[in-house]
């Protein structure tokens, strides 16, 4: 928890104007930029167009045959990519905001703590593997990134001095391991048909997504958002503090599994989709919080909000910019990072770290 | 004498101890007929199947690294090398420099292009003392060249091909305009999808292809067995390339041709061959792979157990 609601120096009344407002105003932007997005991209793809396409998919009326192209680029390019980046953006910063409500921790994040790592070792574990399982590379991408979580809070809980710093540290350590089990993975992989794949897989982008990713993500990360949404209020309970949550009558313990388990299961699905995409778990978050306040009934569709407009738009700009893609990630960390100094300057002595 | 980094090596006129630290220079050593001068070689030359077959020696030698996860520079010293073939990209020129200090003559090549494969051929011959061999084999690259260049030199523009290469990271990463891939289209009379880039192998989006609409895709044989999928795409449908099938893995089985060495001047023929089959209708590709890969290795391609292996199955 970063402010408890004693040091919260703005008036209630306030906030909850000011919340309304905002949610209000970013559900507008992210709709209106979802349009945007579908309209922008390497091929011009007019509204008018756009409206041709629906009708066709939805009503089975005839697309003019010069149009035939643009139509399948439409439908089964740009759309679900679109829909993907504003999922994983969603998925992303949730998980962000849960491990920093959970660990009571504004420095943790799922690249930090070192799930996202964990996942892509996992990923590319299951595409040495012999076999073509699909299912199988997210299966162990979400068993290693699990694992990586309770290497993390294991090591964190056995060390027990300054649990802030030690979990950052613990991430830190975590992160190192599987990185280092990833280029052994990379060193004894056959260089011409294996370590393509990973390299390919690693560098992580939306442009392979198809509808049938989509249909694994979608239930998955609309799932788990829609869960932690309904659970948003015990993790104001959770960040009390053990103490404070039983008093409350409430099992800190099986919550905090809960937790944890459905957000590395978005990580998991995201990393094992389109690769690593990072900052957006550790800045969007703090984003939120700054905007309408610590309490996660307020924050958390806040977050959600701006997750699925940052990555709409930094997907958006990664494809259309050259006719090469730009790897998402370069977009999200040269945007994320100068925010996050920001924030952490803008919030200096509040008690916010 | 001067290597292709511009670095002066005082040599003895003739190698006879030669390791080669990269998949380019170790073929090129080969296609020279230098294959028993080697003493040591780099740890994926000998997994490129016509290595081992013109000379199967090659896996018993001692292997000094690789340029992807680096050098054991002791093992190098330890084989008192008369010269040592490096590569200019990552530690290379250092390294050079370094062996050159501890008196073993270091050489850098840089075969990006065919003029350069033809530069490399020559510096490798001139330090092994036998200069009249790089001219043989590059009188068998300008033969290929000039079978090619006879029937594609009229083609107007407006009948050029647009081919899509795709390269080892995958479907959607492909050659840049100063790319060797590119050079090679563009010889066998296409123009390469990708000119405009810059760089080494560029990520493209799926909307990228299809706007490019390339009138055939040539991939590398490392992602071949993954290529099949897009001929049946349904998004990718409407694009030239996968209406008329025109999908083909650049051969050879046993090498890679779409690679810096001597063997590229095959891939353009190839490539023209498959673009303009009906310019090339008095060309039998086999026969004249098998007499270059005669004069380069005493061997034909077909005594080797070569195949193109080009088709690409959906």
């Amino acid at each position: 928890m970063k402010k408890s609601p004693v040091c919260n120096p703005e008036p209630a009344v306030n906030i909850v104007h000011n919340t309304r407002y905002t949610t209000g105003l970013l559900m507008f932007l992210l709709v209106g930029l979802f349009f945007f997005s579908l309209m922008v991209g390497r091929l011009e793809i007019r509204l008018s167009e756009i409206w041709t396409f629906a009708c066709a998919s939805l009503f089975g009326t005839p697309v003019p045959p010069e149009l035939s192209s643009k139509a399948l680029v439409f439908t089964l390019i740009r759309f679900p990519r679109c829909l993907l980046a504003v999922f994983v953006g969603m998925g992303m910063s949730i998980s962000g905001a849960v491990y920093q409500g959970l660990f009571r921790n504004p420095l943790v994040s799922p690249d930090i703590l070192g799930v996202s790592a964990g996942c892509t070792f996992g990923a590319a574990l299951g595409l040495i593997l012999p076999g073509d399982s699909f299912m199988l590379v997210r299966v162990l991408s979400f068993v290693f990134g699990l694992a990586a979580v309770f290497l993390a809070l294991g090591i964190a809980r056995m060390i027990a001095v300054s649990p802030i710093l030690v979990l950052v540290l613990a991430g830190l350590v975590v992160t190192s391991v599987f990185s280092a089990f990833l280029m052994i993975l990379k060193y004894v992989s056959d260089p011409y048909n294996d370590l393509p794949a990973i390299v390919f897989w690693i560098m992580g982008s939306l442009n392979r997504v198809e509808w049938n990713d989509l249909y694994i993500i979608m239930p998955v990360i609309g799932g788990g958002l829609i869960l932690i949404h309904i659970l948003r209020y015990r993790l104001n309970v959770l960040s009390l503090g053990d103490l404070q949550t039983r008093s409350l009558g409430m099992n800190p313990t099986v919550y905090r599994i809960i937790f944890i388990m459905v957000s590395s299961l978005m990580v998991a699905v995201t990393v094992s989709t389109c690769g690593q995409v990072c900052w957006i778990g550790l800045v969007i978050p703090h984003i939120a919080r700054t905007l309408v306040g610590p309490n996660h009934s307020k924050m958390i569709p806040v977050t959600l909000l701006i997750g699925g407009i940052f990555m709409l738009a930094a997907d958006m700009l990664a494809r259309s910019i050259t006719a090469a893609e730009l790897p998402v990630s370069i977009i999200t960390a040269l945007t994320g990072a100068p925010l996050f100094v920001y924030l952490l300057y803008k919030n200096r002595g509040s008690g916010w770290i | 004498m001067v290597d292709m980094a511009g670095r002066t090596v005082t040599v003895s006129g003739r190698a006879e101890r030669i390791i080669t630290t990269f998949k380019p220079a170790t073929l090129s050593v080969l296609s020279l007929g230098l294959a028993d001068r080697l003493v040591a070689v780099d740890t994926h030359s000998p997994r490129v199947e016509i290595n081992t077959a013109v000379y199967p020696a090659m896996s018993a030698l001692p292997k000094i690294g690789n340029r992807s996860m680096g050098m054991n520079l002791e093992t190098i010293i330890s084989l008192k090398p008369d010269l040592v073939l490096l590569y200019a990209q990552k530690d290379g020129v250092i390294t050079a420099d370094r062996l050159s200090r501890s008196g073993i003559p270091a050489i850098i090549i840089l075969p990006e292009s065919m003029a350069s494969i033809k530069a490399a051929l020559r510096i490798i011959a001139q330090a092994a003392g036998c200069p009249e061999r790089a001219d043989t084999v590059i009188q068998a690259i300008d033969h290929v060249m000039s079978v090619v260049s006879a029937r594609t030199d009229g083609l107007p523009a407006q009948q050029r091909k647009t081919v899509y290469y795709a390269g080892p990271e995958g479907f959607f990463s492909t050659a840049s305009g100063n790319m060797l891939q590119d050079e090679m289209i563009s010889l066998a009379g296409g123009i390469n999808a990708g000119h405009a880039l810059a760089g080494f192998f560029k990520s493209i989006s799926p909307e990228q292809f299809v706007q490019w609409n390339p009138d055939a895709v040539f991939v590398c044989r490392e992602i071949r067995s993954s290529t099949g999928k897009y001929l049946k795409k349904p998004q990718l449908a409407e694009v030239s390339a996968v209406k008329g099938k025109q999908f083909f893995c650049v051969p050879s089985g046993n090498a890679p041709w779409d690679f810096p060495s001597p063997l590229s001047a095959l891939g353009v023929l190839w490539a023209a061959k498959r673009l303009y089959p009906d310019r090339f209708t008095d060309v039998d590709l086999i026969k004249e792979i098998d007499q270059f890969h005669e004069i380069l290795f005493s061997r034909s391609f077909t005594e080797m157990g070569g195949q193109l292996a080009d088709t690409i199955h959906p």
